[in-house]
Order: C-alpha cells, then structure tokens, then sequence
C-alpha cells in the first residue's frame, strides 16, 4: 500500500472523528412526523414535538408517557371537544424542530404545539410560534431568553425559567450553608452558565459573597469529572453543581468514588438526582441535596393522585419532566374549555390567559401573567434510600415569593 | 518535589492511565482492523455499546458480584468475537470498492444495532454496577481512588501485553502483518488470507464489546454512547498511526492524559484539546506517530 494512500486514509479518518463529534452534538436527522386523519371542526388537535431520537430521546420518551397517559386519563378529550395529539420527531436540533414544527402548522393544522425539549429548540419554536400565530406551552426548555422582556402571546411555558432554577438555590445555600466559600461547577453551554448565573444572583441578594471559584466543564464530552473535582479549593464550604442527563450520573458518581461526600456539602439543581437517572446512579446519590419545582414525595392531593396513576401504568415514580409535561397538558386542556366555538390556534392563544390555576402534583400555581412561566414554589430535596427504591425527600420549601423569574438586565 | 506535581495531579495521571487502558481495548481493534485488513470499521462504537448493553441486560444495575460480572465480560468477548465473524461476512461484498462503501455500511449496522438494545432496554440512561468486591476506594497518594478503575489499567495492561507478543511474536501474527504488505504471497504460502483478515476482525470486535462492558460501570449507557466512544477511538487510531499496537497504547494513554492531567493544567482549553492534540500530531507526522509506513 503506498505511503500517500495511507496518509490520506488518516487525514481523513481524523476528518470523519469530527464530523462525527459535530453530527453527535447536533442530532441526527429525523423522519416524517406521523400521519393525521380529520381536519379543523370543534376539535383540539396537539403536535407534540419532542425528540425521539437522538441523546435527548429518553426526555422526548417521558413526554410522550405522560402525554399518553393524559389522554388516556380524559377520554381522548381536551377542553371538553374530541383531541387528536400529533407527534413529531425534532431530534434535539433546532432546526429540525423548527421544520417539523412548519410541518405541523401547515399540514397537520394543530391547534398548539408541545413538548420542546432543549433550550435552543425552545429559543427557535418561540419565534416560529410568534411568526405564525400558533401557540406553544413548552414543558422543558428553560432558556430565560424565550420568556424575557415583553414576553410573545403565542409563548407559554409549564416548566421553569433557567434564572428560578438557580436563583432558589441560591437562596437556600445562602442561609444553609455558608454565606462564603461557595464554589459554583457546570456544564460549559448556555443552560449551565445561565443556571449558575440564576444561583449567584439568588446567593448575593439573600446575603452570599463572591463566589471561590466557578468550574465548567465541556458540555456533552465530559465522561470524567476527576480532573475537576481536584480543582474545587480545599476551603470551600460548599458545592452547587448543574448536571443533566449522562453527565449528572458520571458526576454524582465521580463525586461519590473519588471521596468528595465526606469532603464538601454538595448541592444540586434538580436534574442531578431527577427520576431519569437515579437508576443508572444508585447509592452514590444517596444524601445529594438538589433543589427542584417538584418530587415525587411531596404531599398533596393532585401528586398523591398523579403518583398513584402513573405507578399504576408504568410502575415507576414520575420525573419533573413528567409532571411539566402533564401540566401543559392540563394548561391546553383548561384554555381549550374556555373558548366559545371552535378552538384553532388563535381562539387557544387568546385563551391561556384565563386557563386559571392548574392543580400541578407540584402543587398550585398560576402562570406568571408577565412572563408567563409558573410563579412556583421550589423544594429543597434530600435522596433517601427506602428499601430498594430512592426518594427525594422534600426537607424545605422556598416559597414562590422568594424567587426571581429573569435575570436583571 | 516541585509545587505543581502535588498529590491532586498524581491522581489526576493515574486516572489518565485507566481512561487511556479503556481507550486502548478500543482503539486496538479498530487500528488492527483499519491498518492489516484495510477495512474502515465505524461500526465499533456500537459493538462497544452492543456489550455494555448486553451486560446491562443480564446483569441489570443492582449489585453484581464480581464473578458474575467477570463471566459475562468474557460471554461478551465471546459474543462480540462472533459479531466481528458476521461483520466480516457482510463486509467482504465490498472488498476493493473504497473505504466510503465499508464506512456507509457498517455505520449503517452500527445503528441498527445500537437502536435495537435501545429497544430491548428503553432509551433511557442506564449503568451497569462496580462488582461488589470492587466498589470501595482505596487510598492513593494520600488521597481517595476507586479500586475499580486500577482493576481497568491492569486489565487492559495484560491484553495490550497479549496483543503485542501475539502480533509481533508469533507466526499467526506474522502472517496477519504479511496479509497486508504482500497478500499474494501470502496466499502462495499455502495461508487462507480470507481467513486471516477475519481472524483480525473477530479479535478486535471481540475486544471492542469486552470494553463495553468495562466502561459500563465509568461510561454509562444511553442513546449516542456508541458515537462518542467511536469519536474518542478514531482519535486514539489517528494519533498512533495505522495497525501499530504500539500507536494504539501511545496514542490511547495520550488522549487519557489529555482528558484528565490536560484539564487540570489547562482547564480552559479542555474543550478543544482533544482535536488540537490530533491536529497537532498530523501537522507534524501525517501517518501518526507509529505509522507503518510514516517513517
């Protein structure tokens, strides 16, 4: 074999390992959404646009359960008329999304469309929304952008903005565990720095100085967080990590073998300890605090009944992405009941301002008529182990009042 | 003792050497498999995965025992050298017809492959458990490391030592280096070159799956694993150069220094260092760095 052949058989082996690390971060291609019978008429019809494949599949995987199980729970109608969901695959890539979101408007004719997983997609289906006059209730991506400054009539969200997320947690960790020493670690993208950004804000307002040090670490490469963790100063007094998915069990798992319980408190935002991940997790979580809009333990009389209904289905307890999507569901299913005639995309969205308050397994809660984003309380969760099974206890709520929905310009 | 070498950083490169052994079950195969059969497998990164989720499947995630665990690793290595049998089947067709064709169709095997265990064991994340026996830390320069990724660097020392003295010191393994520069003559010597270029298949696809198993415990397992292992591996393969054992150990203990001794040093240049090091080593020797025929 000649020397040249070989060569460029590197050159370009090295050129497929970065158009296959790009391809990875961008997301796959998707296939046609799924096909749909009947047309407008006294109908609600739902594009659920969630991602089936791809690294965000297993999020796109627990919407559509909840979905499912909504429909199943209200005989197929929302807003008291027969409803159709129509789904569609945007594989975590916003322009996929933004293609199978035209795609829904124009061919399948929804009525509103849901799901939305991350931040970007969120970002890009919050114009598409406001440019075609049809409305979308996102049930996870957080980006503070898609609901600030005069937030879009088209835009509503069921999950939180990324600026709540930290900013609760700051407050706790303010009065919990040391108004100094705080070392603040995230993934390196916009949904970490944001996060983090929230806690700061939230840590310094309820009386927290400067922080030690903030980490980041690349986002979606990182499968070793040892490198990192050496780097948290030994004077910390405490640490607040944002990780989801793959990266928050490598890193409460890291946390755990390489001897940090026993050296730092570690407090984390919701996704660290989330249902999702628990499993693959395991005792290495146990006693991680995380601050999140809802666990599975809270008492009330909606989450004693959502519990018991999805157990009863899938035999497992229901995430935050679960109880998000179920309340946009309850969202579009309580606007829809207050339009006169027919519902279509502009009689829904002049309606979600009087949907009302939604009876979330979070508890209650109105959506925010300025940003239209929950004015939610959030729960400081401890992981319990009870026999086989993990619970995140709920060991303190801060109060909706406390909390701060965008960032101050 | 200079300041910077503290006992943080002595951790920091041990756990270099175990990702950088994983790294190695990896990349061997793909190497061997690239450099002596002439066949672009980048169906790799889902037999990794295809073993990590066959443990997962047998084994689930609760507790295991290390035996157990040890007798389905090496189920795996068995499975995953019969997958590399069938590979070389439906690769054979394309002999002659370029890399692009092997490229597109193992690609194209990877994933099914790998959307069938998402079928088999949902998409969600997944992981399997450290053995029982394995899961404590133990005290490393004064600080806390867990005993089962030491068990990793010695694992893939040993087979990095079989492979070398299997290739570079036995007849078979002549034969397979023969395979490559002179094929007809080979096939003179009275030696079914069709079979040892399957061989070399069945080898690296086995290790291939053995290391999914391995790396389950550090790596999890969820949709788009097989990717990122499959990215990490072609790296290790550019860097130490086409069908080089050698370049697979160097170029595998590079990229876990890099990860983790590299982060440390330079924290903010660990998101580019990965591709700036494989860069880096093609600008200054384009066959990588033990190439065959980079000299």
């Amino acid at each position: 074999m000649s020397q040249h052949r070989r060569s460029t058989f590197l050159l370009r082996a090295g050129a497929g390992a970065l158009a296959l690390a790009l391809a990875a971060c961008g997301g796959a291609a998707a296939g046609p959404s799924e096909d749909s019978g009947g047309g407008a008429g006294d109908s609600t019809k739902v594009g659920l646009l969630i991602p089936q494949t791809g690294v965000y599949s297993p999020i796109g995987g627990e919407m559509q359960k909840a979905v499912d199980l909504y429909m199943e729970e209200h005989g197929d109608e929302l807003g008291g008329r027969s409803a159709e969901i129509v789904t569609a695959d945007s594989a975590g890539n916003p322009e996929t999304a933004k293609q199978r979101a035209k795609e829904l408007i124009g061919r399948d004719e929804v009525d509103v469309i849901t799901g939305i997983v991350s931040s970007p997609e969120g970002v890009t289906l919050a114009e598409e929304a406001t440019t075609s006059q049809v409305p979308i209730v996102i049930a996870n991506a957080g980006a503070n952008a898609i609901t600030a400054g005069e937030v879009s009539p088209y835009v509503w969200r069921t999950a939180f903005s990324t600026n709540q997320l930290g900013y609760a947690a700051g407050v706790y960790a303010a009065e919990n565990l040391g108004k100094t020493g705080a070392v603040l670690m995230g993934a390196d993208y916009s949904g970490g720095t944001e996060v983090l950004a929230g806690f700061l804000a939230g840590y310094k307002d309820a009386g927290g100085s400067d922080p030690l040090a903030q980490i980041m670490t690349p986002f979606g490469t990182t499968q070793n967080f040892q490198p990192y963790l050496a780097e948290i100063p030994a004077e910390a007094s405490f640490v607040y990590a944002f990780y989801a998915g793959g990266e928050a069990i490598t890193f409460v798992k890291n946390w755990d073998q390489f001897g940090y319980k026993d050296k730092f408190p570690l407090l984390g935002a919701q996704n660290l300890t989330d249902q999702d991940v628990l499993p693959a997790i395991g005792d290495a979580a146990v006693d991680v605090s995380t601050v999140g809009l809802y666990s599975p333990a809270l008492e009330n009389e909606a989450n004693a009944d959502f519990v018991a209904l999805w157990q009863e289905k899938y035999d497992l307890l229901p995430s935050i992405i679960a109880v998000q999507t179920w309340d946009a569901m309850q969202l579009i299913d309580q606007a829809a009941a207050e339009v006169d005639g027919a519902v279509t995309a502009e009689t829904l969205a002049a309606a979600f301002p009087d949907a009302g308050t939604i009876a979330s397994p979070r508890g209650d809660f109105e959506l925010d008529p300025a940003s239209h984003n929950p004015a939610q309380s959030w729960y400081v969760r401890r992981l319990d182990k009870d026999g086989d099974s993990y619970v995140n206890t709920v060991i303190e709520t801060i109060p909706a009042d406390q909390v701060v929905d965008q960032p101050s310009a | 003792m200079s300041d910077w070498l503290n006992a943080g950083l002595l951790v920091n490169i041990v756990d270099g050497v175990a990702i950088g052994g994983l790294l190695f079950l990896l990349a061997v195969g793909l190497t061997m498999i690239f450099g002596l059969v002439d066949m672009l497998n980048l169906g790799h990164g889902a037999l990794y995965m295809a073993g990590g989720y066959g443990a997962f499947l047998v084994l689930g995630s609760g507790p295991v025992s290390l035996l157990s665990f040890a007798l389905v690793a090496v189920l795996v290595l068995g499975v995953g050298a019969l997958a590399g049998l069938g590979l070389g089947v439906a690769v054979r067709p394309l002999r002659g017809r370029g890399h692009l064709d092997q490229a597109l169709l193992t690609l194209g095997l990877g994933i099914v492959v790998a959307e069938v265990f998402m079928l088999l064991a949902g998409r969600g994340f997944q992981s399997l458990s450290v053995p029982q026996e394995l899961g404590r830390s133990v005290r490393l320069v004064g600080e806390s490391y867990p005993l089962y990724r030491l068990v990793v660097i010695a694992v893939s020392a040993v087979v990095a030592v079989l492979t070398y003295v299997v290739f570079e010191r036995t007849r078979a393994g002549s034969l397979a280096r023969a395979t490559v520069d002179d094929p007809q003559m080979v096939a003179a010597m009275g030696v079914n070159v069709g079979r040892v270029r399957s061989a070399v298949v069945v080898a690296g696809a086995a290790l291939a799956a053995f290391a999914g198993v391995l790396g389950a415990p550090l790596l999890n397992l969820r949709p788009g694993v097989d990717t990122e292992v499959l990215v990490l591996a072609l790296i290790v393969v550019v860097i130490g150069g086409l069908g080089s054992i050698k370049g697979a150990v160097i170029g595998a203990l590079l990229i876990g220094q890099v990860q983790t001794l590299g982060v440390s040093l330079f924290p903010g240049l660990a998101a580019y260092a990965l591709f700036g090091v494989m860069v880096l080593v093609l600008l200054v020797r384009p066959g990588g760095l033990y190439g065959r025929a980079a000299a």
